[in-house]
């Protein structure tokens, strides 16, 4: 009897013991694990699928000055911004004191190498300021449209001048008519009451910020009609 | 007896004294809550402090930047950056590194310099309706930003993590994230970062074209959409992450033109990598081969290993406080379980004079100890899961108050095994004492002490 006793309290003490270390290793050992991941890569390969692009041809109305309009404000930032789809890349080619035949010579070659969707132009400042005849004009203008389209723009907006402009009354004429012509969108800047400040560091006069918006806002009409394409996003300004 | 008879005399005397056998469990759930929740929270803040301290990246990472080694650079396990001269890190030398003994993945960089217009008007136009403080925003200023490009489909090897909303799509051309930094443009604090989430922001990259004229720079603007807010910067300097798909278009356009060095684009076409050693252990013998490499290198090792074993040891030290509760609520068990032989002994002396014998006696009551204790340690585990999810809102609340990123919560296996599992074994400890007291007891004692 007392050896059967003496087996049991060893075999219960041994038992106690072995449960008890089970509960306390498995309290102190399992409390953590590394959580190093990943899989082996090597570089990245994305690339960037083709995305639609806008190009704004133009000069001094539409260039990115940053002052005194800063550059987030210009009409072309807010066509980009409020017309076309999120995913739409967007340069602005347009350079200060830019007649149309300079914008055809430089602005267009540029303009071909980046194979526009859209294209926007907004000229004639310069040439009033130059004084080159409307005709002229006309002609550049034309061979413009025609390059762009050629590039692969299947929308081509043109502005015409505002009547706050002295002298745009010809260019207006001539606009329309290669608008017409050309079967590009025609953008009716010309009745909004546009006003001008100077650009202080060479003394050409621009479109104010409020100006720019109307014309921004007039180009985003103008394409809206033209494909009927709903407003931009939800969560843009 | 068999087994199915122990079960119904077990069930049987727990349901005559219930009283007893609820206050039991519950001593028992107390003691358990008590273990899980301490086991859980100390989980959590091991995972909270060494996502800070690997900025949310792979404990074993290491940043290789564009830059040659210098001496003294692998005595430093800090993690601060140790650069000597610019050295380019091209497709060969990502070849080269992903072939070192030791590596498991590398994940590369892009950085591009960008200029960025945040939302017009204020993003408070676009704030949720909920948000009643005014946010002092008003028509923020273009700034010049780094636009930082990484493969999100490797987004857990970043050293980022997202404080609110998400990281962008890995193949979006038109989602971004961006990081604290951005808040500071827009004169935001790090609380708000969810006000930014759902607006849009635009980038320019820019590229010379001479042909231009004097003024020959040119952007090329793309927009996106804020997707999230992260933590930590990638690259401290920089503030806007996107898909490296996004971000090596941007720098195309840059390279391409005529004078890409003026505009301040880095030769390197990649400024970083993020390689991942096998193990933390490895990361110093990586380091090394990197060094050999040419490449300049840093990583928080020693910080890493220090940290996890000072969390270990609180880890051990919380784990030892829950198990006392434990300890001390299988006396309760071991205390009800002799009161209970106590007033049985006319039961058991009933059953042994039927034929059952020592062992199936001890079987009832282990199994009536084993059934409480299994029962107060689900609860109990159950129940320090929800006192940890409550006491991790309260946390999360002060950590986005400070723009920091919230912890998350749940209830792992092994603390729900040790809840269980361990209780039970206990309670079987517990009621072990009480259980061979009851089956030694002789039939005749049993019967006639009445």
């Amino acid at each position: 009897m007392n050896a059967r006793h003496g087996r049991g309290r060893r075999a219960l003490a041994a038992w106690l013991i072995g449960a008890l270390c089970a509960v306390v290793g498995a309290a102190a050992c399992g409390s953590g694990s590394n959580p190093s991941a990943g899989s082996s890569s090597g570089a990245a390969t994305a690339t960037a699928p083709a995305q639609p692009t806008l190009v704004v041809i133009g000069d001094n109305a539409s260039a990115p000055l940053d002052d005194p309009i800063p550059v987030g404000q210009t009409w072309p930032q807010f066509f980009f911004r409020n017309a076309l789809s999120r995913n739409t890349v967007f340069v602005n080619l347009s350079v200060q004191v830019a007649s149309a035949r300079f914008a055809l010579q430089v602005e267009l070659p540029q303009a071909r190498q980046l194979h526009p969707t859209v294209a926007a132009i907004l000229l004639g400042f310069a040439d009033i300021n130059e004084g080159n005849s409307a005709a002229d004009f006309g002609r550049a203008l034309d061979a413009l449209i025609t390059g762009v389209r050629g590039a692969g723009a299947h929308t081509v907006l043109v502005g015409t001048l505002p009547h706050t402009l002295p002298g745009a009354a010809p260019y207006n004429a001539q606009i329309a008519a290669v608008a017409r012509n050309d079967a590009a969108v025609l953008v009716n800047v010309a009745p909004l009451p546009v006003t001008f400040v100077r650009n202080p560091s060479d003394f050409v006069r621009v479109p104010d910020a409020a100006s720019q918006r109307e014309i921004g806002d007039a180009f985003t009409a103008a394409y809206r009609a033209a494909t009927s394409a709903p407003p931009a996003s939800p969560a843009s300004p | 007896m068999s087994w199915r008879d122990a079960i119904v005399f077990a069930a049987r005397g727990v349901r005559r004294r219930i009283g007893r056998a609820v206050l039991t469990v519950a001593a028992i759930a107390l003691a358990s809550a008590l273990l899980s929740s301490l086991l859980i929270a100390g989980g959590v803040a091991r995972s909270r402090v060494l996502d800070d301290v690997s900025k949310g990246g792979p404990l074993a990472g290491i940043r290789v930047d564009a830059a040659q080694p210098v001496v003294g650079e692998l005595q430093d396990g800090s993690g601060e950056d140790i650069h000597g001269a610019p050295k380019t890190i091209d497709n060969a030398a990502i070849a080269n590194i992903s072939k070192l003994a030791e590596v498991k993945s590398v994940l590369s960089v892009m950085v591009q310099p960008v200029l960025v217009i945040p939302p017009q008007p204020a993003v408070v136009a676009t704030a949720p309706a909920k948000v009643k403080r005014p946010v002092a925003v008003s028509k923020p200023l273009p700034y010049q930003d780094g636009l930082v490009g990484a493969d999100l489909t490797k987004a857990s090897e970043l050293p980022v993590t997202p404080i609110a909303g998400r990281l962008p799509q890995p193949d979006s051309m038109t989602e971004v994230a961006v990081t604290d930094g951005y808040l500071r443009e827009l004169g935001l604090h790090d609380n708000q970062a969810k006000l930014v989430v759902g607006t849009e922001l635009e980038y320019g990259s820019a590229r010379e074209i001479r042909s231009l004229g004097a003024q020959s720079a040119r952007g090329r603007w793309v927009r996106a959409e804020i997707v999230g807010v992260v933590a930590q910067d990638v690259d401290s300097h920089e503030s806007v992450l996107a898909p490296i798909a996004a971000v090596r278009a941007a720098r195309a356009w840059t390279i391409n033109g005529d004078n890409p060095a003026e505009l301040g684009t880095p030769q390197s076409p990649y400024a970083a990598l993020f390689v991942v050693a096998d193990s933390l252990d490895a990361v110093p013998r990586v380091r090394q081969r990197i060094t050999t490499a040419g490449y300049a290198n840093s990583a928080p090792e020693t910080l890493i290993a220090n940290v996890q074993r000072y969390v270990h040891v609180v880890e051990i030290v919380l784990g030892g406080i829950g198990l006392i509760g434990l300890i001390i609520a299988a006396l309760g068990i071991s205390n009800a379980m002799l009161a209970a032989v106590r007033e049985r002994r006319r039961e058991i002396g009933v059953m042994k004079a039927i034929g059952a014998r020592d062992r199936d006696v001890r079987r009832v009551f282990l199994l009536e100890a084993s059934f409480l204790g299994a029962l107060g340690g689900a609860v109990g585990t159950f129940l320090g899961w929800g006192i940890a999810r409550t006491l991790a809102a309260v946390v999360n609340n002060f950590l986005q108050s400070q723009g920091l990123a919230g912890v998350g919560v749940n209830l792992p296996l092994r603390v729900f095994a040790i809840g269980v599992f361990g209780a039970a074994a206990l309670a079987l400890v517990a009621g072990t004492i009480p259980a061979v007291r009851a089956a030694r007891l002789p039939a005749r004692q049993a019967m006639g002490d009445r």
